[in-house]
């Protein structure tokens, strides 16, 4: 009996206009969305490899360590195109800067920053308001849509259990919202693959079929929210209102207001603290070392170079004057170690920022947990890797990195004994003698006579590499599908999803059928 | 007529569906005054101190007429007064940008927004008429004719001496009148709450731009009315009416923005950041190559940057530079706008454009600070200019240090008075609204358009309706 109800329910299912009008809809939806993000991907792509490019060149132009900046970064997400998140305006790449902790991704791999006042338009964005919205419209009627057609006693004469008609309509209903999806959903893999070449690993195909899974288990909980306004209200006009509210407060309502509640209720400390922290403390540092630059420099003039913000000069300025090149190696010596213990500070002060979004941004999900689309919206951009978290990681390996990679300085000693390294490849003798200075001089002006090219005299790269294993490895494993993190939205949707589909068969084995 | 639309009226006012919504909708519009009310005092507070800073700034770091042109001011957009009736969109708008008496560049975005917290939408009039009323409209209108059908009381009206035009637009008005009471004592209990709060004062500029913002509203919420009017005149059932007009109403919300965007991206192109780069770059080269006299030679002294040449070359690269940033900051709010355009057919992007517009918000603030920004720095450079000319020792070429590391002797070392450096703040008008008020017409006109069209095409419905 199950078999032929649920055979059944599929077969109106498909026949009724609003089938229709959803799978046209999804299809077209989900086809426009992946050829826009598809094309979006591949942009920020191609922006991603030029900075890694540029990232490598410039690091093996580097000669001397003090003009050495890495730059980390880490690619965008293809699974991106599926739900965007907060890979569309953060940044994937960080400079390590010596006097700077990392704080925040720069080079946001958009071209126009100003179009992402739009709402986004990815499947997470058509899931949570399309998906929700066709799982009501099919269920609203399934129980007094019957009554009212005189149909329910008839079904209820017979030998089949309430609780058995219940299921074979949500069966049936689960796999009718599931068709238009499916069928969009391979179109666009289709898209993907076909017109932008786009490929996926093993690991990306996995989450593909779990955010299939999410979307679906998301598709049955409004269906069932739909079946439950059915059988508790009389008039099937009433259970659409009914389930229309329910729509409304728990996919656009719900989600909005918890973060701006969460907002009021958990105040961030003004940030401007931080700038003013910034400024006043560099300016300090700067002093104090102008302060020594003036009491130390031999010839007393600080004008050039603007030394007392330790902008490392051209090596070969100093040289022949051996006097100049000792008087820097102790600028650095005490400059360096200060400007260094200044990042930390500063870093200490927005932490304390950080700390308050981070109990912010927690408040504000315990807020939305009665929101669907929440939910949704978390194991969605947990498998694609695009959540905030992904973004947080990057910047503590790289913070990692920095502290590895300042290790490694110290380790060599470049702001100790083997500072003249820091900032000079020449052997320490020669810089610091007046007759090895002449010698390179009287080769540099006979090969420029001879007409040759290459500068030796000021191409210090020509006198050296830099140390071996000065930059560590960076190390950062993100940016995959991160299931363990989506294992706990999916549940409670899942959970959801039984306890509506329990009420609501409560509500009809109570239903007056007449 | 009148005494349908009273009819109508009663019909509405006391229906269970429409005091619930309604509850919802005021309930909305009360969150929305308290939000902003605490979110623009936030602002504001933060536009103050970044204004003392500046102020400080400019005191410590302008000694002379060189380091006046140098010094970099980041300069902000002060938070608009009206921003609860249109907030910056989905995503942060960018509200900072760095000048000096050279160059403008470097939009960035500053604020107290948490960036962990994904924004989904603001909370803004924008979103609570655009997209919660609409569906009050579209749940009032949805079985005005069909329903009416459905309970056998439509042959019975139309037996009566009535036409089916005064039928129609007693319905029309009947509903339209509920909504915009809606609307108005929602708007009233948002304006209630910022003004008891101290955010807002009530001036003739701020009641203007209520009124059209009221007006924007009901025109958008009417047009989705006779959308629900005209569907439920064409089929027959009302809950057929209800699957097409939800579709429609969703496919207005997300695929119309959506299809913009792609026609956007494609018409109007925006440099990527290493085309600027590039583009800059290359303009250098090309000016050092080219440059007459031996300017760009780099073989001379180092530090002999102060020869004439060397510094017209100068002059000429930087002009360059600003000329190649000014364009692509152009050009991405040109792209901007040209999504905004292309989604006109949507009347929530309408609604919302036309707010942003009045509010000076999202794009429209975007260029209104980009805008201010190229004026001040035209003032800063109008100002050294002037000085440098007084001074007799000068060599009159105004350019901007490349490096900022050695003392360039082209123009005025001459101390500045502080307090002639004209500033930022009082570019703007109070609260954050624009000087020049811009007025929607376009956006409100094509409203009108399509208020018209749904309601012949609604009309026309109703004349070929079978009432039986």
């Amino acid at each position: 009996m199950f078999g032929v109800l649920f055979s059944k329910e599929i077969r109106e299912h498909l026949k009724t206009f609003r089938f229709g009008a959803a799978l046209i809809t999804t299809f077209a939806l989900v086809l426009m969305s992946v050829w826009i993000l598809g094309d979006d991907y591949i942009r920020r792509r191609d922006n991603y490899n030029r900075i890694a490019e540029r990232a490598a060149q410039a690091e093996s132009e580097v000669f001397v360590p003090s003009f050495l900046f890495p730059v980390v970064h880490y690619p965008p997400s293809p699974l991106s195109i599926f739900a965007q998140g907060e890979d569309r305006h953060l940044g994937n790449s960080v400079v390590i800067d010596r006097w700077e902790v990392p704080r925040g991704a720069t080079d946001s791999l958009t071209d126009n920053v100003l179009l992402n006042a739009v709402p986004s338009f990815d499947l997470l964005a058509i899931f949570s308001m399309v998906i929700s919205i066709f799982g009501i419209l099919m269920s609203y009627d399934s129980i007094n849509g019957e009554r009212e057609r005189g149909t329910l006693k008839l079904i209820c004469l017979g030998k089949t259990s309430r609780a058995q008609i219940f299921l074979a309509k949500f069966a049936a209903g689960v796999c009718v919202i599931a068709l238009p999806f499916l069928i969009s959903f391979i179109g666009s893999l289709l898209v993907l693959q076909m017109v932008h070449g786009i490929g996926f690993t093993l690991v990306q195909w996995l989450a593909i079929f779990l955010m299939i899974l999410v979307g679906l288990i998301y598709g049955a909980l409004f269906f069932a929210l739909g079946m439950l306004c059915s059988s508790l209200a009389r008039r099937s006009s009433t259970s659409l209102i009914l389930s229309l509210l329910l729509w409304a407060t728990g996919v656009l309502l719900i989600p909005d207001a918890a973060t701006n509640i969460a907002s009021m209720l958990e105040e961030l400390p003004d940030p401007t603290e931080i700038t003013t922290f910034e400024q006043v403390s560099y300016r300090e540092t700067r002093e104090k070392i102008s302060v020594h630059v003036i009491s130390a420099r031999p010839d007393g003039d600080i004008s050039i170079m603007g030394v007392s913000g330790l902008v490392i000069p051209k090596p070969y300025l100093f040289d022949g004057n051996p006097a100049m090149y000792r008087w820097f190696a102790d600028v650095l010596k005490f400059g360096e170690p200060l400007y260094q213990k200044r990042a930390e500070e500063v870093w200490q002060v927005s932490r304390k920022h950080e700390d308050a979004m981070i109990r912010q941004a927690e408040l504000a999900s315990l807020l939305s947990t009665p929101a669907p689309a929440y939910h949704l919206r978390t194991a969605l951009t947990a498998l694609s890797g695009t959540d905030y978290s992904v973004n947080r990681e990057f910047i503590e390996s790289a913070r990692r990195f920095r502290s590895a990679f300042l290790k490694r300085m110290w380790d060599e000693g470049l702001f100790g004994k083997n500072v003249f390294k820091f900032f000079s490849r020449r052997p320490l003798a020669e810089a610091l003698s007046e007759e090895g200075w002449a010698r390179r001089y009287a080769e540099y002006r006979a090969r420029e006579d001879s007409g040759e090219k290459e500068d030796t005299f000021i191409n210090p790269r020509l006198w050296g590499e830099l140390p071996p294993g000065l930059v560590p490895e960076f190390v950062f494993e993100g940016g995959n599908p991160d299931f363990e993190a989506a294992s706990w939205p999916i549940t409670a949707l899942l959970i959801a999803t039984i306890l509506a589909f329990y009420l609501g068969m409560l509500a009809f084995s109570r239903y007056d059928v007449r | 007529m009148l005494s349908i639309a009273r009819k109508q009226i009663l019909e509405g006012l006391f229906n269970l569906k429409f005091l619930f919504v309604a509850a919802v909708v005021l309930a909305a519009f009360a969150a929305n005054g308290f939000i902003y009310a605490e979110k623009i005092a936030n602002e504001r507070s933060d536009w103050q101190e970044l204004v003392n800073k500046n102020l400080a700034d400019l005191g410590t770091n302008c000694g002379n007429l060189q380091e006046m042109s140098d010094f970099w001011q980041r300069v902000t957009r002060p938070a608009s007064t009206l921003s609860f009736i249109a907030d910056d969109g989905a995503v942060r708008m960018p509200n900072l940008i760095n000048v000096n008496a050279f160059f403008i560049q470097g939009i960035e975005r500053q604020s107290r927004d948490n960036e962990q917290i994904p924004l989904i939408q603001a909370f803004d009039w924008c979103f609570i008429v655009g997209v919660l009323m609409t569906l009050l409209a579209v749940l009032l209108g949805y079985d005005t004719i069909c329903g009416e059908k459905r309970d056998g009381t439509l042959r019975l009206v139309l037996s009566n001496p009535v036409s089916r035009l005064s039928l129609f637009f007693g319905k029309y008005l009947g509903l339209l009148v509920i909504i915009t009471l809606t609307l108005l004592l929602g708007g009233l209990i948002s304006i209630t709450i910022l003004v008891f709060n101290g955010i807002m004062m009530l001036n003739e500029q701020i009641v203007t731009v209520l009124l059209w913002s009221f007006l924007l509203g009901v025109s958008c919420l009417s047009l989705f009315l006779l959308l629900a009017m005209a569907v439920s005149g064409i089929v027959s059932r009302p809950a057929v009416s209800l699957v097409v007009i939800t579709t429609t109403w969703v496919i207005i919300l997300i695929a119309v923005p959506g299809l913009a965007r792609m026609v956007a991206e494609q018409s109007v192109a925006v440099p990527s950041p290493y085309e600027i780069e590039k583009n800059i770059s290359d303009s250098e080269i090309n000016f050092w190559e080219s440059s007459p006299d031996g300017a760009g030679n780099w073989s001379g002294d180092p530090f002999d940057w102060f020869m004439p040449g060397r510094a017209k070359l100068h002059l000429s690269i930087v002009s360059a530079k600003q000329r190649i940033i000014d364009s692509a900051l152009t050009q991405k709010s040109l792209q901007m706008k040209a999504l905004n355009i292309f989604s006109s057919p949507s009347p929530s992007v309408l609604l919302s454009d036309s707010l942003q517009c009045l509010c000076n918000t999202g794009v429209y603030g975007f260029d209104n600070l980009i805008d201010y920004a190229g004026k001040y720095r035209n003032q800063l450079h109008n100002l050294v200019v002037e000085r440098d000319s007084l001074d007799s020792e000068s060599a009159h070429l105004v350019y901007c240090g490349s490096d900022g590391q050695t003392e360039r002797r082209t123009f005025s070392t001459k101390p500045v008075d502080s307090s002639i450096i004209p500033r930022w703040h009082t570019m703007w008008a109070d609260g954050g609204l624009p000087r020049e008020q811009q007025w929607p017409v376009w956006q409100l006109v094509i409203l009108f358009a399509l208020n018209l069209q749904m309601a012949i095409l609604a009309f026309i419905a109703l004349l070929c309706y079978d009432t039986r």
